[in-house]
């Protein structure tokens, strides 16, 4: 029925083989073979859900264990969702084109903020009631995870279940639960939830309660019931060797953004720049072994047919033997022509040799973020680059024949001034210099030089979670003045700042921004992070009905002591470390990161990675 | 250097998988099956591929044909074994045999046979006339699109034949028509030529490509 249906519309839509599954490598039950069904749903399209390295370790974790199955759902682009709206063709899964609705679980990853209308749309696509408490026992269960999830609150209405942390063991015993308590008869959604929240690192947010004060903070949040925890906290896997590492992930056939083999070589980042949230939730650093990590990409290669690798995690060039470890890959995988690929490189660990290996045929783009323009504030917001880092960085790259350099900055960091905006166009100024001082000979014709700046956006679990964002009108003036003093060679974008509203205001937002967010999306918000789809009025009068202040959430700066929505999600590091961060940043003192000294953050509690390892000294 | 040509099948789960993505899963597939692709030389080495009038996005066809090279030391048989197991499921080499090194499948394509399955309220008998009519037509105008733009032609001459039949999946048309890289007739551009000259009213359901007539 539905493949009838579904054959007349895809060919009217654009490429049609994202909606129709069948790639390499994806894994297909019969439906007599399994117990428990579980929908991944990425709040996105096919192109950037198939690039998420997260999507392909949990459907392959779960799709490892006989009886649970994983199938895969993405969010249709316009033109299939107005076909499958006409044609009353609810969401499906790729796998076996099975409706969304009839799973046992319907999972969605929250990689950012402005996706949270896609989750709302994609569970009405699926003909599921979008309030969790209008949803019966018939229905799936809806479970979240992701690194947004460290503040779930905004989604409190629509989810059943968060997941807090690392999901690769704990998706199979929230499924364990289920399937127990299926076969011996005890199953409602009700008592399921109730005893899944015993289960560490899950959040079932409906067995919360809060109030608010009379100026808008939190009063109180608590626990309905007894036995439900207090706090919830973050599942941590701690030896990534022996954890789950898909050795056959699918193969797209239609072009995704990162085409390509992932190699995660470590998780978590040690830097801890303060404006960072992954470089706080991800904690602490785990790295895997090189042994290991050169067998898997021998693997990865046979099984997928790729000829790039990507080397990827939040800042792969502090992996400890990144040198050796690339040279091994070359050794292994050279004959079979395939490409390194270093995704994320940092300035203060770049080498050419380093370059070199990695990118034998192709001298494309360098990119750099020093984040701020003068050192005052760099060290405000620890970020360990230096100016003379930088321009080492960029004179090497220019004399082995790179010429095109994009340098990342945010505006309206906490504590900026009208001179750290200035900073930034005298840095890009440098870069320029840099260029000019290589002998002509050596260095490649046609210099370009972009500079990009992204607008500071306080998030949760970081340093810098209690701090005000700037307004639309103050980082407009940023950028204008940023602009007018913008070297002529230098190429300067920046985007409207309305996004970085909104996101300000959903990442550290409490249960009632989730009326809001329901109101946009009834009006008919979707793909706000694609530019051609986002409306920022529709957004205002949303919040408007919701009786949401934007500037309460968004450029409010916080007490200390102020109960924050997500105060009862424990991430590992403890708020009296984020206080001592904050306090640090704004007297300008650089913290040293994990790998020279322990700064006591909370995250030694779980006894393993970067917090056990011998430090040098 | 080993140069083949394969023929296969584009089956229904990968009808919608285009031209250029087929030509990367056949890469890939190679890859996998650690068959020794030749690459060509230079700044950006690539393999050898080369795919004869592919099918359109949408199409079933049991009939693809693509050249490949690779490097001495394999043979056919393990060609076909070996890639068919590292192909997708849909796609399926049926024959491998080598070609002369310089022969270019794109150059030979001469003709194509096509099963359309159609959607009308006409009978098959009605049909079948509304057919003989319009293949006895002296000349068949009609505006074929490309880059440069529109162009009236005569197509005429590039119908073999065209009939009609019926089975358990509905009413179909069977036509051969001209293809390759001189003259090229597509069974869309054919259908609406029918129905701009006859009576007619047909919707197409689903194209499957039977035959590719080589020179
Ligand atoms: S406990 Fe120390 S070593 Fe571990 S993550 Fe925190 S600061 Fe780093």
């Amino acid at each position: 029925m539905l493949k009838d249906n579904l054959d007349e519309i895809l060919s009217k839509v654009e490429k049609p083989a994202r909606y129709t599954g069948g790639e390499w490598n994806s894994v297909i039950k019969q439906r007599d073979e399994v117990n428990v069904r579980f929908a991944f749903c990425f709040p996105d399209t096919y192109e950037i859900g198939m690039s998420h390295l997260g999507i392909k370790i949990l459907y392959h974790a779960v799709n490892e264990v006989p009886g649970y199955c994983c199938e895969r759902a993405f969010a249709p682009w316009i033109d299939m969702e107005e076909q499958m709206r006409k044609n009353n063709i609810p969401l499906y899964t790729l796998e076996s084109k099975d409706l969304v609705r009839n799973f046992d679980f319907v999972g969605f990853t929250l990689q950012y903020e402005m996706s949270y209308t896609n989750i709302l749309n994609m569970l009405d696509l699926s003909d599921i009631p979008i309030m969790a408490e209008e949803r019966d026992d018939s229905m799936p269960i809806i479970c979240a995870g992701g690194p947004c999830a460290c503040n779930p609150e905004p989604l409190a209405d629509f989810i059943d279940l968060f997941m807090i942390g690392d999901g690769e063991e704990h998706i199979i015993e929230i499924m364990d639960l289920y399937n127990e308590m299926k076969k011996n008869g005890t199953y409602s959604k009700k008592e399921y939830l109730l005893r899944a929240s015993g289960i560490e690192g899950v959040y079932v947010p409906s067995l919360y309660e809060t109030g608010y004060k009379e100026d808008g903070t939190i009063a109180y949040f608590r626990p309905k019931a007894e036995g439900v925890p207090e706090k919830i906290k973050r599942r941590v896997i701690l030896d990534l060797d022996s954890a789950f590492y898909p050795e056959k992930p699918i193969v797209p056939f239609t072009e995704v953004v990162h085409d390509r083999i992932t190699l995660e070589l470590f998780r978590g980042c040690m830097r801890g720049c303060r404006f960072c949230q992954a470089g706080i939730i991800y904690r602490p650093v785990r790295w895997k072994s090189m042994d290991k990590l050169v067998e898997k990409a021998v693997n990865l290669v046979k099984n997928t047919g790729y000829d790039e690798i990507s080397l990827m995690s939040l800042s792969s060039c502090d992996y400890p033997e990144l040198g050796p470890l690339a040279d091994k890959l070359m050794d292994k995988l050279e004959e079979k022509k395939v490409n390194l690929a270093l995704p994320s490189l940092r300035l203060d660990s770049f080498t050419l040799d380093l370059l070199n290996k990695t990118s034998k045929v192709r001298k494309s783009g360098l990119t750099f973020a020093p984040e701020a323009g003068t050192q005052r504030l760099r060290d405000i917001i620890n970020k360990g680059i230096t100016e003379e880092d930088l321009y080492k960085a960029v004179y090497l790259a220019f004399d082995g024949g790179y010429n095109r350099v994009k340098l990342y900055f945010m505006l309206g960091l906490p504590r900026e001034t009208d001179e750290d905006v200035e900073g930034i166009a005298k840095l890009a100024e440098g870069v320029v210099e840099e260029y000019f001082k290589v002998p002509k000979e050596k260095r490649n014709k046609g210099l370009t030089v972009t500079v990009s700046t992204s607008t500071f956006v306080p998030k949760p679990f970081t340093p810098f979670q209690w701090e005000a964002q700037d307004t639309l009108d103050k980082i407009a003036e940023k950028q204008r003045f940023l602009k007018s003093i913008m070297p002529k060679k230098v190429t300067y974008n920046y985007h409207e700042s309305k996004l970085s509203v909104l996101e300000a205001v959903i990442s550290r937002g409490d249960r009632r921004v989730g009326k809001a967010i329901k109101y946009a999306f009834e009006k008919g918000c979707k793909f706000d992070s694609w530019g051609d789809f986002f409306s920022y009025e529709k957004w205002l009068e949303a919040f408007k009905e919701a009786e949401i202040d934007i500037s309460f959430y968004a450029n409010r700066k916080r007490d200390f002591d102020e109960i924050l929505p997500w105060d009862h999600i424990d991430m590992g590091v403890t708020k009296e470390f984020l206080i001592k961060e904050c306090e640090r940043a704004y007297r300008g003192e650089v913290t040293p990161n994990c790998a020279v000294k322990c700064q006591n953050c909370g995250m030694a509690s779980y006894k393993g990675g970067i917090c056990v390892e011998k430090r040098k000294d | 250097m080993k140069s083949v040509r394969i023929k296969y099948s584009k089956e229904e789960q990968v009808k919608y998988v285009s031209h250029l993505d087929t030509l990367k899963t056949f890469t890939r597939a190679a890859r996998r099956a650690e068959l020794p692709l030749k690459y060509s030389k230079g700044f950006n080495p690539h393999p050898h591929m080369v795919f004869g009038l592919p099918s359109s996005v949408g199409m079933i066809s049991v009939c693809e044909y693509a050249d490949i090279d690779f490097e001495d030391g394999v043979n056919c048989a393990d060609i076909m074994d070996k890639m068919n197991e590292a192909l997708p499921e849909g796609f399926n080499i049926v024959e491998c045999s080598e070609r002369p090194e310089k022969s270019n499948i794109m150059a030979e394509v001469a003709a194509c046979e096509y099963v359309i399955y159609v959607k009308t309220r006409k009978s098959v008998m009605d049909l079948m006339d509304d057919i003989s009519h319009f293949i006895s037509r002296q000349e068949i105008y009609v505006t074929k699109k490309n880059k440069r733009g529109e162009k009236e032609i005569d197509i005429k001459s590039m119908i073999n034949f065209i009939s009609v039949g019926e089975d358990s999946m509905g009413t179909y048309l069977i036509s051969k028509t001209a293809a390759g890289n001189e003259k090229n007739l597509k069974p869309e551009l054919l259908i609406d030529a029918i129905n701009k000259y006859e009576d007619t009213d047909i919707e197409i359901r689903q194209i499957i490509r039977t035959e590719v007539f080589l020179k």
